[in-house]
């Protein structure tokens, strides 16, 4: 289990994040979603106990993961945003490393992970692609065969054609109780792997959601064409959720009935109007709207 | 203490280790072959003396004594020895914990199952046994220089007790950088952890001009430990070595105090 209560962190420099709160629980996977610099980042490495938090927690299977890491670690499996994995070594070398520290035995472990991520590490990692570093991150992240797995952009430079196998392997591993937390700004593989999404904006958490009611179309986006560039403007006056604003277009996302906002609508000359089951991007949009009128 | 994590440190440092044992080894090969080739100390001691009187004393060579044992402790266990082994601490220390933050190498490390303590504990350990290693290799090397190069013979004790307490000033004085590693980031830890250093190597240069500048001895370690302390074997070397471990524990336990309760990656 991940817990996380209340936790803040602040840069010397930047802002960090403040009076974070999320539970993941064996079984399910969340993931951080959020532009850059929104604290997706910061809170994994607070979860892994690199960062000291200035108030809060953050537990990993009800150990704190500052004070008692070493403890805490146990049963994590954690790939870094830019893994820093010795360049001058050989991917086979460093996985041998991580399973001497993790304890790990079985000696065809490394080669089961490898076969299943497609990846030769016999080469030096220094000149290793993205794609193979990310895989080789995976692989480390695996070996111990954790409870927690706490991936931070896992899907880096992956080919398309290896990301539904990945969703499908974690899937698997999540059926089997594992605990998921990933960062990701990829918003398909997020959607399929995920059973809910916290939306950061700006170090703290703006909404929660839970993928199953989108899956389930409770929440819709309306796609608007105005027949001015006027009529966009005054109805952006409005409070309403708009999002991916551009000349005489907009997008709306709602949850629930929409007699409220079709009435508003009526006031003004439509083009167009056409809506769609809303996707974890256009939520993501709609809290991040402000940045996209500017 | 973690073995994987000591086998690691020893993986990636060996040849920062090497490369520093062979250029003392090389020097007191040479330092050896200089009193056989001229037939003993006089012939320097000759030169020495028609070179101004501050410079000769700057080098710390105005004791320097006629027989084989004492002109080795003198020649080799001085300036340039303790500017080398510095160098060597200096490199290692940020490497091992400013360097690693760095690099991000740490986070690496950390993400494992291991406490920061015995993280930081494995890494104290290996920097000090490596320096114990390397003077342990210039002891022996000492013996067989002089055994193959010398007609001379060692006086053992004086030589194994200069030994001890040259790895005892060297460690001490790493120990700064160490601490300095395991509390700042890179850029301060080196400022702090070389500029201390090497300010106290420049005091022992200085100090040792003249009877007026001497007063900067006492803001340096270096000159604790010389031949004359050394070839008395008395009393004060050995409150002296146990002052210089007393100072690497201190802090190097500070710099762990630290550390395990510092950001990483930050």
């Amino acid at each position: 289990m991940i817990e996380v209560k209340d936790l803040t962190f602040t840069y010397q420099k930047n802002q960090g994040i403040q009076n974070i709160s999320f539970l993941v629980q064996p079984e399910e996977s969340a993931v951080l979603l959020g532009s850059e610099g929104a604290g997706k980042t910061t809170i994994l490495r607070t979860l892994m106990g690199f960062l000291k938090p200035e108030r809060g927690y953050a537990r990993l299977a009800d150990t704190d993961s500052f004070r008692f890491s070493g403890k805490a670690h146990q049963n994590v499996g954690y790939l870094a945003q830019e893994s820093a994995f010795f360049p001058q070594s050989k991917g086979t070398s460093y996985l041998r490393f991580c399973a001497a520290y993790k304890g790990v035995k079985d000696k065809n472990r490394i080669r089961e992970l490898l076969g299943k991520f497609e990846l030769d590490a016999t080469d030096r990692i220094s000149r290793m692609s993205l794609s193979e570093r990310t895989k080789l991150g995976l692989v480390d992240a695996l070996l111990a065969d954790p409870q927690i797995l706490i991936l931070d952009e896992p899907t880096s430079g992956l080919e398309p054609a290896f990301l539904n196998r990945l969703v499908r392997y974690l899937k698997e591993e999540k059926q089997k109780g594992k605990c998921i937390l990933m960062a990701s700004s990829d918003f398909a593989f997020s959607r399929q792997l995920a059973d809910f999404a916290i939306l950061m904006k700006e170090g703290n958490i703006v909404s929660q959601v839970d993928i199953a009611d989108l899956e389930k179309q409770q929440t819709r986006t309306y796609e608007i064409e105005f027949e001015t560039e006027g009529q966009l403007r005054d109805f952006c006056q409005e409070d309403w959720p708009v999002a991916n604003i551009t000349r005489r277009k907009l997008s709306v996302t709602l949850s629930g009935s929409p007699a409220r906002f079709l009435a508003a609508l009526s006031k003004y000359s439509i083009l167009t109007l056409s809506s769609k089951p809303a996707s974890l991007e256009d939520l993501f949009a709609q809290y991040f709207r402000k940045e996209t009128v500017l | 203490m973690s073995w994987t994590l000591f086998r690691q440190s020893l993986r990636q440092n060996w040849f920062l280790w090497t490369l520093f044992t062979l250029i003392l080894v090389f020097y007191l090969t040479m330092v050896v072959l200089m009193y056989q080739a001229n037939g003993g100390a006089e012939p320097l001691l000759e030169v020495l003396a028609s070179l101004p009187p501050e410079f000769v004393s700057a080098l710390h060579f105005n004791d320097l004594s006629v027989d084989y044992t004492g002109f080795i402790l003198t020649v080799f266990y001085g300036l340039l020895a303790f500017a080398i082994s510095l160098i060597y601490t200096a490199i290692l220390a940020l490497r091992l914990f400013a360097g690693a933050d760095e690099d991000g190498s740490m986070s690496t490390l950390l993400a494992m199952p291991l406490s920061r303590l015995k993280v930081a504990l494995t890494k104290v350990v290996y920097f000090f046994v490596s320096i114990f290693l390397m003077y342990m290799v210039i002891a022996i090397a000492g013996f067989l220089l002089s055994y193959y190069l010398s007609e001379e013979v060692l006086a053992v004790g004086p030589y194994l007790l200069m030994n001890l307490a040259v790895f005892l000033l060297v460690s001490a004085v790493g120990a700064l950088t160490l601490f300095a590693s395991m509390t700042f980031k890179v850029t301060l830890a080196s400022l702090l952890g070389v500029g201390v250093p090497v300010l106290f190597l420049v005091l022992y240069v200085a100090g040792a001009i003249s009877s007026q500048v001497s007063f900067l001895n006492w803001f340096t370690p270096y000159p604790l430990v010389h031949t004359g302390l050394v070839l008395d074997a008395s009393l004060s070397l050995w409150l002296i070595c146990a002052a210089l471990v007393l100072v690497s524990a201190a802090l190097s336990s500070l710099g762990v105090l630290f550390f395990i309760r510092r950001n990483i990656g930050e």
